[in-house]
């Protein structure tokens, strides 16, 4: 079966003055993935968000929604939360739910579901001015729920909250995902990417520096600990090793990376045959954060 | 359409300063309206009364509540702007509505404040009417009723000049400020600054001149300044309109054409400008 695409852009950019803050972004996201946006502070992902949702206009470029250019009645069919999320602090959660029924011409008939999915439904008839700052947060995602909508668009979904919190929206979006939902969410907590995302693309001062699924990241680079009684043969070894990417010592061992899909058997046998005895081997599964943090310093 | 009335209905009548000050309005018209009445100025030689007799009470109510036009305008500056500080403009971009539909918006709620003003003045009218008037026929009752029109027009004209205020400085103090500095300052100065025969080209003088102020106000002015000018009979027996500078015919068309140029200013700020 052929994968839809949702949202692509194409060579979108966005100025504020002289700062570049997205440039010639190109995006795919498939139906069905969970795509992470990462990076650090500043590096695109709230404009690249607010774009694609019709708060901000882009300088060039374009992108599309269900392979159609941006209409008022594609974004109906999409659920977002850019940012912190904004209600009629003087209205209670009824009454803002049903305005955002309105506008995504729904009945209020899901507003009790959605008030159930975010435990907000005691909550109902307080107005959103009285909510902690969680409390509004989920809010919010009941909010882009609201209609059951395909597409998800969340914008530092667990901002906020506590780490109950965080874990509860974490299974949300999982859960969400599960039912068939696209979800597009921008985050700088790289372990949340890593554990909910199925895709991930890392920008760095509004350049996208990698796109792709998040375990072939994770499996394209393997990270073992390696020690032996003589350390010098051993890093003169790992040198000429071609599958080697990187070597660092740390703490009396060498970390090294493993590039094309090799494992530490391949790298046992290897310095085996160039006369290297291991006493240590041990296999890292190397982090998201640490390819993220090696990603964003380079260039 | 009936959509965003809903939506803008929850808004604003949910709104505790909203229903305050609309509350405030209607009863300061009736109290300025009815005790009027009661307190019966007497002139050496006119009672007030009449005032509030078909047909001259359409004439009254409706230049009576151009006055009143000022609090519904704050109420829409307070609507518009309120809407910037909260970020909900954005919020409800983000929901799926079009700019134009939020342009929309605001043109119901001074759509809507228009009608109220309008029904308000047309009760008021027609119960001091039958109150007051000794002869009561369906042609008197209905003589100037057209007035309700004009006032339609003009309460429509002055609050979609908030809601161009409201967008341009979108800061509801901000806005009231220079509102209110142009509207009791700045075009008066300005108007008495240029020649006589163009004073009546200024939007607030031609918005205000849709409902003229009644005939017996005007002469009783002309009484106090020359009392041998007006005998008791002219003055009970005044039965027309005395138009201001420009006939109003040509009020309507200049208000209609300025409404033009407002809501065309007001839309394209809507759509260009950025929302957060």
């Amino acid at each position: 079966m052929e994968t839809k695409i949702v949202l692509e852009t194409r060579y979108l950019s966005k100025n504020y003055g002289k700062v570049k803050a997205i440039n010639n972004l190109n995006l795919q996201v498939f139906e069905g993935q969970v795509f992470g946006i990462l990076g650090p502070n500043g590096s695109g992902k709230t404009t690249t968000l607010s774009i694609v949702t019709g708060i901000l206009e882009a300088a060039s470029g374009s992108h599309f929604w269900f392979g159609e250019s941006p209409a008022p009645k594609s974004l109906k069919r999409i659920g977002s939360m850019i940012e912190v999320p904004h209600f009629y602090p003087y209205l209670n959660l009824d009454q803002n739910l049903k305005i955002v029924a309105e506008i995504k011409g729904y009945g209020a008939s899901d507003i009790d579901r959605v008030l159930q999915t975010i435990k907000l439904i005691d909550r109902r008839r307080s107005k959103f001015s009285t909510l902690s700052l969680g409390m509004k947060q989920r809010l919010g995602i009941g909010a882009a729920l609201l209609g059951d909508p395909e597409v998800l668009v969340l914008d530092e979904p667990t901002n906020g909250l506590d780490p109950e919190g965080i874990a509860e929206v974490r299974t949300l979006i999982i859960n969400e995902a599960l039912r068939g939902k696209t979800v597009i969410m921008a985050s700088h907590i790289l372990s949340e990417v890593e554990k909910v995302c199925t895709h991930v693309a890392i920008l760095k001062n509004g350049v996208l520096l990698e796109q792709g699924d998040v375990n072939a990241l994770l499996k394209g680079e393997m990270l073992v600990e390696v020690k032996a009684e003589d350390q010098a043969k051993l890093g003169n070894a790992l040198k000429q090793c071609e599958f080697v990417s990187s070597v660092k010592a740390e703490n009396g061992s060498i970390m090294v990376t493993l590039s094309d899909n090799r494992t530490s058997a391949d790298l046992n046998a290897f310095l085996f045959e160039k006369g290297v005895r291991l006493t240590d081997l041990i296999n890292h599964k190397k982090s998201l954060e640490s390819q993220f943090l090696e990603l964003v310093k380079e260039d | 359409m009936k959509t965003l009335f809903r939506i803008e209905f929850t808004k604003t009548l949910n709104y505790n300063p909203f229903r305050i000050i609309l509350i405030l309005h209607l009863l300061f018209f009736l109290l300025g309206l009815f005790a009027l009445p009661r307190i019966d100025i007497k002139f050496p030689f006119l009672s007030i009364v009449p005032l509030y007799q078909f047909p001259h009470v359409w004439n009254f109510t409706t230049w009576i509540a151009g006055y009143y036009n000022i609090t519904l305008v704050l109420l829409v500056i307070m609507m518009t702007s309120l809407e910037f500080s909260n970020k909900t403009y954005k919020q409800q971009v983000i929901f799926g509505m079009s700019r134009k539909e939020l342009f929309m918006e605001k043109l119901i709620l001074i759509f809507y404040l228009s009608v109220y003003v309008a029904a308000l003045l047309f009760i008021t009218s027609i119960a001091s009417g039958l109150i007051f008037s000794y002869k009561i026929t369906f042609a008197i009752i209905f003589e100037r009723s057209w007035l309700i029109l004009n006032s339609f027009l003009q309460t429509f004209a002055f609050l979609s000049m908030g809601i161009l205020f409201a967008l341009i400085f979108r800061n509801m103090i901000l806005s009231v400020l220079v509102f209110g500095f142009y509207r009791v300052f700045l075009e008066p100065i300005v108007r008495s600054l240029t020649a006589h025969d163009y004073r009546w080209f200024f939007p607030t003088k031609f918005i205000s001149s849709l409902t003229p102020r009644p005939d017996i106000i005007e002469l009783v002015q002309q009484k106090l300044q020359d009392a041998d000018k007006a005998s008791p009979d002219e003055l009970s027996n005044f039965n027309k309109i005395i138009p201001e500078g420009v006939p109003i015919w040509q009020n309507i068309i200049l208000t209609l054409v300025f409404l033009g140029i407002i809501l065309s200013v007001s839309a394209y700020i809507f759509r260009k400008r950025r929302l957060n």
